[in-house]
């Protein structure tokens, strides 16, 4: 069919302009004009058609934006300047729909309110996801005795390195590769989010392994390494796919098999054939979703569609080695300033363990706290008047998910700190340090989805470096992470207030 | 002779009645060099025509997809475009501005051409700007509290609207706009720049539609407010710039009067069929039979057919009444309501939907009489159909319908059974005068409804318009010298 088009492609109801109305401008059956008995002496005025059309169309009137709108009702519905004459004593449909227009006041009904919430969470999903960003934690209890900590490497552990700087440049490149495809997801085309995943996730693992290899350790330690860049790349894969399910079954025997570890010695083959297993399987089904991925998507390969901006993969991507760095010095704080000053005395409150427990466990709340926030801003848009009301009004909710979050990585610090064994009450200036990054990460996290990828990339990174720097520099770890994750959330904080409370961010 | 069509949502994309007239069109003058500017959806679609020799180009002006990704100007260029946007918004709230429409959209058509247009609009200065007008007091729509929710539809909805205007517009020629509405952006902007001049065609008219079309949409009253007065607006200027607005039937005037535009620059240019392809259609059948053919839908007020031969029936039992075509999408509940209507009159099986039919000629040949039941046409094709295939018809006094049949059959008026039961069983019990009726019929489609006619029309006013200087502001020249003046130098 052809005709004037929707000015978006989903606006409106199937069938939207074609629709016909079935008004009954006309009456059906003209009343004959009854003859004046003998009681009526002075015969009344005969009352006015208009009135009673108005009562009949009077939904219609008041919800009319010009006589026009009228006037097209009335012509649609068959009413002709004839009967307009005729019926209503007016000379053409646009004077009658005129008279119409002014006698009903608008009443402004508009469209029944739209129920569906785009941002609604799915809580579940949330515990899901929470789940699938926590159980790989257990491969590294699984893998702990493959790392030979009496030999050194740059003064770290042997085979730490290799570890740190593959799982970073996976970090980093994956989080590159999820825009990427969250990108082509959201044009709608799963095909080229398939490709690119397919193309991404392999070359991904390989730079990543390469470097660990590179870098050397003990050959355990390296095919960890591998194995580990291998089951990044597949879990992004499913990730994005929004195959959490999938991942989650691939990562059921490391769940056994921690569990396993922590109740009963179990000999290194066993170990090695749990991570074996999950690594297989997430590969194994992240094949499988890319394959289902290219054989049921509709539309051909380069049909010349523009995909997501390389800029904001770039973006993506830095904020991922970024976030990466600062999480990592969170955990190795200690370990690299071992390394850098061997001669130093040990640091008190060295055992990171339970802070990252923490961390990893908040990360499913965390997402679910994003969808709130989006959620409730964007119902903010249908209440407030004022660009200033809206402000404050997204300004209070961005608290309210903040400290939420807050408080949550401050109960699960306390709780896995009571499960981990010798682990002393977390002191007050490694829970701030705790905190801070918490509120840097999140808020960063908030900025990056709402598509200020530069500026959050930007502050992420120069906290990084900072830190990195500070760290190599020999600076006392915890200070450097209090100063630097303090300045990024200090800067974050106060950007997404204003960033956030434009409205043009949250069409 | 060179022509650059303005079409939105139909040819050479979509199949539909416009795009066939198109096509008759392009290819009733191999002479002259067409250039196509298409308002398309995503800007993908393919062609569904083939397109002659005589089309140099076709370009899209694609309105859906993700906006341009572009810098919104900054400074003095921002204030500028922010004081264009107050103004612009008034020109559409408010009457006493009505005049700053078209100076703000001919400087929009700059903006857009640089690439700045989609993301000044999208900025946050231009919501603010749309935030602060609307809800001002004196306005109408600030009494319907407009939300910031509201203020982002609108501006979403505009953006989407005015992308047309960064397409290059026609430097020469005539510009023809087959549709009002978006088609006609790139036409306005060539006549305000190159002086070319504009021709505007209305089949159906396309400001009504709109109204009709965002009733049952999801806007909020200010949201439907904005952009329906922005239609209402582009159409006033569009009727008032058009060199010539051609109708395709006087009814349609009406509108267009009332839109603005000068009464002497309104010609009627009538829709036409080959009477070749709907010869007459030789013997009637011989049961008394009333055929109807269309789309089964609503608007064709099916149920008032199925009352008025109800009446018939109960005069000539034998009558039998015939309805052809395919249902349309959507309607199939009121197919299957007007089956149930004939059940319950107790027509029985002398009421017959026949479906789709592979020649339509047959539709009208199966008929004593062909019928028109509508309760809103613009110039209905079926009818000069029937009309040419040489029978006598009874059909509803709306749109341009009493202008094509003339004295050739009976005119009743919509949505009353008893008349045009009366009609019908007139023609019935009056062979001769039937068969006079068809003759004369198919005679005035042949003298004033043709194919041939309806393009040697436009061929004419093409001529005129490249010849005639009457519109063109003052000392500008008209292209045709112009153009003469440029071989003259070379």
């Amino acid at each position: 069919m052809s005709g004037p088009l929707r000015l978006v492609p989903d606006e409106g109801t199937p069938g939207w302009a074609e629709e016909t109305m079935r008004l009954r401008t006309i009456p059906q059956r003209r009343k004959r004009p009854r003859l004046g008995t003998a009681a009526d002496t002075y015969p009344e005025l005969s009352p006015d058609p208009l009135d009673e059309l108005a009562d009949r169309l009077a939904d219609l009137c008041a919800d009319a934006v010009h006589p026009y709108e009228i006037a097209a009702f009335l012509e649609s519905d068959g009413l002709t300047d004839e009967q307009a004459a005729l019926t209503y004593g007016r000379p053409d449909s646009f004077t009658l729909a005129e008279e119409l227009f002014a006698k009903v006041a608008r009443r402004y009904p508009g469209p029944a309110p739209v129920v569906t919430d785009p941002w609604r969470a799915d809580p579940w999903r949330c515990v899901l996801r929470g789940l699938v960003f926590a159980l790989p934690g257990l491969g590294y209890l699984l893998g702990a005795d493959l790392f030979a900590t009496q030999r050194e490497r740059f003064g770290l552990p042997s085979g730490m390195a290799a570890m740190a700087a593959a799982t970073l440049l996976s970090w980093a490149w994956n989080q590159a590769l999820a825009h990427r495809a969250y990108g082509w997801l959201s044009r709608a085309d799963r095909g080229a989010a398939g490709r690119a995943l397919t193309l991404g996730a392999p070359l991904g693992a390989l730079v990543a392994a390469s470097t660990g290899w590179l870098l050397g350790g003990p050959l355990a330690a390296l095919l960890f390494t591998i194995g580990q860049s291998g089951y990044l790349g597949a879990a992004t894969v499913l990730l994005v796919l929004g195959r959490e399910k999938l991942l989650l079954a691939a990562l059921t025997p490391s769940a056994l098999g921690a569990g396993l570890v922590y109740l009963v010695e179990v000999p290194s083959l066993v170990r090695w054939a749990v991570l074996l297993a999950t690594l297989l399987g997430a590969v194994g089904l992240a094949c499988w979703e890319l394959w289902r991925c290219a054989h049921g998507s509709e539309k051909p390969a380069g049909d010349g569609a523009e995909g997501p901006a390389w800029t904001g993969t770039a973006a993506a991507g830095l904020f991922g080695l970024a976030v990466g760095t600062l999480t990592m010095i969170a955990g190795l704080g200690a370990t690299l300033h071992h390394a850098v000053r061997p001669a130093a005395a040990p640091l008190d409150g060295s055992n990171t363990g339970p802070a990252l427990v923490a961390l990893t466990l908040s990360l499913g709340l965390a997402e679910w706290l994003l969808y709130r926030y989006r959620s409730l801003a964007t119902s903010a848009l249908g209440t407030t008047h004022s660009p200033g009301a809206f402000r404050r009004r997204t300004g209070l909710v961005l608290a309210a998910c903040l400290l939420g979050y807050l408080a949550a990585v401050t109960a699960l610090d306390l709780a896995s700190t009571l499960i981990w064994a010798h682990a002393h009450l977390i002191g007050a200036a490694q829970l701030a340090a705790l905190l801070l990054l918490a509120a840097a990460l999140w808020t960063a996290l908030l900025m990056q989805a709402l598509g200020v990828a530069w500026r959050t990339a930007g502050l992420c990174l120069a906290a990084a470096g900072f830190e990195s720097v500070a760290i190599l520099a020999g600076g006392d770890p915890l200070r450097v992470q209090l100063y630097g994750c303090g300045a990024a959330a200090v800067l974050l904080v106060p950007t997404a207030f204003f960033v956030l409370g434009r409205t043009t961010r949250h069409r | 002779m060179r022509v650059t069509l303005l079409t939105e949502g139909t040819y050479p994309h979509a199949h539909g009645g416009v795009s066939v007239w198109c096509d008759q069109l392009v290819q009733g003058m191999p002479d002259v060099e067409f250039d196509i500017i298409a308002v398309t959806g995503t800007g993908a679609e393919p062609l569904a025509w083939e397109l002659p020799p005589q089309v140099r180009s076709v370009t899209t002006a694609p309105l859906w997809g993700p906006a341009d990704e572009g810098k919104p100007p900054r400074g003095r260029t921002l204030r500028r475009f922010l004081d264009a946007y107050e103004r612009f918004l008034h020109s559409i709230l408010d009457p006493v501005y009505a005049s700053h429409f078209a100076t703000e959209l001919y400087g929009f058509a700059d903006f857009a051409r640089r690439g700045l247009l989609s993301p000044a609009l999208r900025s946050e200065p231009a919501l603010r700007t749309l935030q602060q007008v609307w809800t001002r007091a004196y306005l109408s729509t600030a009494a319907a509290q407009p939300t910031l929710h509201d203020a982002l539809h609108a501006t979403d909805l505009l953006e989407h609207a005015l992308r047309p205007l960064s397409v290059e517009p026609p430097h020469d020629g005539v510009a023809h706009a087959v549709s009002g509405g978006l088609a006609a952006l790139p036409g306005l902007i060539a006549s305000q720049q190159f002086a070319v001049p504009f021709l505007l065609t209305e089949h159906g008219i396309y400001l009504r539609e709109r109204y009709l079309g965002y009733r049952t949409g999801p806007y909020r009253w200010p949201v439907k407010a904005l952009v329906l007065g922005f239609y209402r607006m582009l159409a006033e200027e569009s009727y008032s710039r058009a060199a010539l607005v051609t109708p395709g039937n006087r009814y349609n005037r009406r509108w267009e009067e009332r839109g603005g535009t000068p009464p002497d620059n309104i010609r009627t240019v009538y829709n036409g069929v080959d009477p070749d392809l709907f010869p007459a259609a030789g013997p009637e059948p011989s049961v008394p039979t009333l055929s109807w053919a269309g789309r089964v839908d609503p608007i064709k007020d099916l149920e008032t057919l199925i009352r008025a031969f109800a009446l018939v029936k109960a005069e000539i039992p034998d009558a039998r009444l015939r309805m052809f075509g395919g249902t349309a999408r959507g309607a199939e509940g009121y197919r299957d309501g007007c089956v149930a209507l004939a059940a319950e009159l107790g027509l029985g099986d002398s009421v017959v939907f026949e479906g789709r039919v592979e020649e339509i000629q047959d539709a009208y040949a199966a008929g004593n009489i062909v019928m028109l039941s509508s309760i809103s046409e613009g110039f209905p094709f079926t009818l000069i159909e029937a009309m040419s295939s040489g029978r006598a018809t009874v059909s509803t006094d709306v749109g341009g319908v009493r202008e094509a049949v003339g004295e050739t059959g009976l005119v009743v008026p919509p949505r009353e059974p008893e008349p045009m039961a009366r009609a019908a069983l007139e023609l019935l019990r009056d062979p001769a005068r039937r068969a006079a009726m068809g003759e004369a019929a198919r005679l005035r489609v042949i003298e004033q409804f043709t194919l041939r006619q309806n393009i040697d029309g436009f061929r004419n006013i093409y001529t005129e318009l490249l010849g005639e200087p009457r519109w063109l502001p003052h000392g500008v020249a008209p292209v045709a010298e112009r153009a003469t003046a440029a071989e003259g130098a070379a």
